[in-house]
């Protein structure tokens, strides 16, 4: 059998050892070092296989990820978020649909300190649901807004997801969170201009904040500290370039556990969980970058990455149709897997398509990211959905996914813009490392 | 149906998937301690670096080689607290019997992986051992890095060893009380 007619059935394999339930870094490693060994004998993929998860994890450049899931984790517990929120709403909360809109940029602010979006509408849904139903907004519109303001954290550095992404890309990382910043913040002005919008045409989704004094907003302010803090780190560190990547993350972890040191707020045993949750996230994704990196060794073997990339560039067809057929992808794939699990079984073909179809890494990683916010709101696996109705069961889940659609019309929107206008992503990372 | 515990070693399983969670919690702990403890490089390091113009002697070399304390060490931890995502988009409809028959066969092939895996892993350890390879600024051997993914492969080799114990009981008597499974800990709990 061909090496190539090997590598696809290879994938078919993969595929099926997925649906049928089998965890993803189990399925990418095992099917990689049955394709290893009939490609390159027993020996050989014993070998290969082997070393992998040592050689392939322990890499300077990754040791970020983990940094930058715990400044989420111990912002939770630092209780950025109720500050954050408290903020928000006093100086948002006179808009139409205020509390929903305060809800995103809450949302957005937590996300610049947090890594996860699962976490940030885990914490959202705890902290904006009760208070958005105190103001009889609906409550599948109140579930909807905490999940979507949830995935912004995907976007807005620091984001564990973009980094899995520069890894496998082998793009810069640092060039990465810097372009996630201003997408991010589009994202959540898009997201709120669609509730205004909507709240303008039916008042009667839910109640306006009554006046909020001056006073009262400026009080709110030094709660917005830590994020910005942590913001000014982070951009700071990567724009000016003093800082790597795994230094900035350990200082945006380092301001946060002082923040709540100050305020008291952080117990051992909240310090504790706070840890062993950072670990068993991080040794999660970890799995599956090792599983994949197996596999990718055997698509290797198999050429089926080049020979794939090679018959697109070959065929001539507009890359800009070639993109959309990405989107297409995405947003079907989205529907049913995880984010990560998704980029890391995709993006070792179709990067390399991208790539040599000329689109910019770093821009192509914000599309990619954005797609995958869209993959955690959409039925029937929209991840954030269903964390938002884990935590508020009594709101159904149909009422959840019948509010979030317009939030991913606006996912759509950003796509586009950044299409149109590649500019809005590429512009930060430019203009400290140079145009490529 | 009152639910039967003791059926088919269940007392026994139970008994060795508690001291086996143990095991993993202290492995989850060392890994957590190592992540805070990076932090704390990273802090020293930039301070010292910007502040002294004196870099943190070997701290690139103490990030990469403790790196395996948390990217592989807890991994049957995570296995435990059903961590690892999966799709359970067909699995999940399964009921009874044809669900325990199902959570077999992903336990089965995860058996097959850490079975395929172990001796490379056990062959890359052993390989810097007798070389005495070591990291090229500070001269530290690589070993025990290296050693710290066979202790984790093999704590999830027990992990999913007795995870099929548990499963092969359940398709025997799908009524019986399920021990040593993960119970698909709500996606809440892993954000």
């Amino acid at each position: 059998m061909e090496p190539i007619t090997i590598g696809i059935l290879g994938m078919v394999a993969l595929t099926v050892l997925i649906i049928s339930g089998v965890r993803i870094f189990v399925a990418a490693g095992l099917v990689g070092f049955v394709g290893l060994w009939i490609l390159r004998g027993f020996d050989k993929a014993v070998g290969i296989a082997g070393h992998v998860p040592y050689s392939d994890t322990t890499n300077y450049a990754l040791s970020v990820l983990p940094l930058f899931i715990l400044i989420g984790h111990l912002a939770h517990h630092a209780g950025i978020v109720q500050g954050a929120y408290r903020c928000a709403r006093a100086w948002l909360g006179w808009m139409p649909g205020g509390l929903a809109v305060a809800t995103i940029f809450a949302a957005a602010g937590f996300a610049a300190v947090s890594g996860a979006s699962t976490a940030t509408a885990a914490v959202f849904s705890r902290i904006a649901i009760p208070e958005l139903l105190r103001f009889k907004y609906q409550p599948g519109i109140a579930a909807a807004v905490v999940a979507a303001g949830g995935t912004l954290a995907s976007l807005i550095p620091p984001s564990a997801i973009m980094v899995v992404y520069g890894i496998i890309t082998e793009t810069s990382i640092g060039g990465l969170l810097l372009a996630g910043f201003i997408p991010g913040l589009i994202s959540a002005i898009l997201y709120a201009s669609i509730i205004v919008i909507r709240f303008k045409i039916n008042p009667a989704l839910g109640e306006a904040v009554p006046g909020i004094s001056w006073h009262e907003r400026f009080v709110t302010l030094p709660y917005a500290l830590p994020i910005v803090f942590v913001i000014g780190a982070v951009i700071g560190g990567m724009y000016t370039g003093w800082a790597t990547p795994t230094e900035v993350g350990a200082l945006g972890a380092f301001i946060v556990f002082v923040m709540a040191l100050l305020k008291r707020s952080l117990s051992g045993r909240g310090l504790l969980d706070s840890l062993l949750d950072t670990v068993k996230l991080t040794v999660m994704i970890f799995s599956i970058i090792w599983g994949v990196l197996i596999f990718v060794r055997f698509l290797a073997f198999a050429g089926v990455s080049s020979s794939f990339s090679d018959w697109i560039v070959a065929i001539g067809v507009s890359p800009y149709l070639v993109l959309l057929f990405v989107i297409v992808l995405y947003t079907v794939l989205g529907m049913f897997m995880d984010g990560i699990g998704m980029l890391l079984l995709t993006l070792p073909v179709i990067f390399p398509v991208m790539s040599k179809l000329g689109f910019d890494p770093i821009w192509f990683g914000i599309i990619v990211v954005k797609m995958v916010e869209v993959g955690l709101l959409t039925p029937p696996v929209g991840l954030n959905c269903y964390v938002v109705n884990g935590v508020r069961p009594d709101i159904p889940l149909q009422q959840i996914f019948r509010n979030v659609w317009p939030f991913v019309l606006m996912d759509f929107a950003c796509v586009g813009l950044f299409t149109l206008f590649p500019g809005i992503v590429t512009f930060l990372p430019n203009l400290t490392m140079g145009s490529p | 149906m009152a639910r039967r515990e003791t059926s088919m070693g269940g007392a026994a399983l139970g008994r060795l998937d508690r001291s086996l969670q143990v095991v993993e919690f202290v492995s989850a702990v060392v890994a957590g301690v190592v992540i805070f403890g990076v932090m704390w490089v990273g802090v020293a390091e930039i301070f010292l670096r910007k502040g002294f113009n004196s870099p943190l002697y070997g701290q690139l070399d103490f990030i990469e080689q403790t790196m395996a304390l948390y990217t592989l060490l807890p991994i049957s931890y995570c296995y435990r607290k059903a961590g690892h995502i999966r799709v359970d988009v067909v699995a999940g409809h399964f009921k009874g019997r044809g669900k325990w028959i199902a959570e077999l066969g992903a336990s089965i092939a995860a058996f097959a992986l850490v079975v395929a895996l172990l001796p490379g892993i056990l062959h890359f350890f052993d390989n810097a051992y007798y070389i005495g390879d070591s990291t090229i600024n500070t001269q530290w051997p690589t070993w025990p890095s290296k050693l710290v993914p066979v202790v984790g492969f093999t704590i999830l080799a027990v992990r999913i060893a007795l995870e099929l114990w548990a499963y092969i009981r359940l398709v025997a008597d799908p009524d019986a009380e399920p021990i040593a499974v993960p119970i698909p800990a709500h996606v809440v709990e892993d954000a």
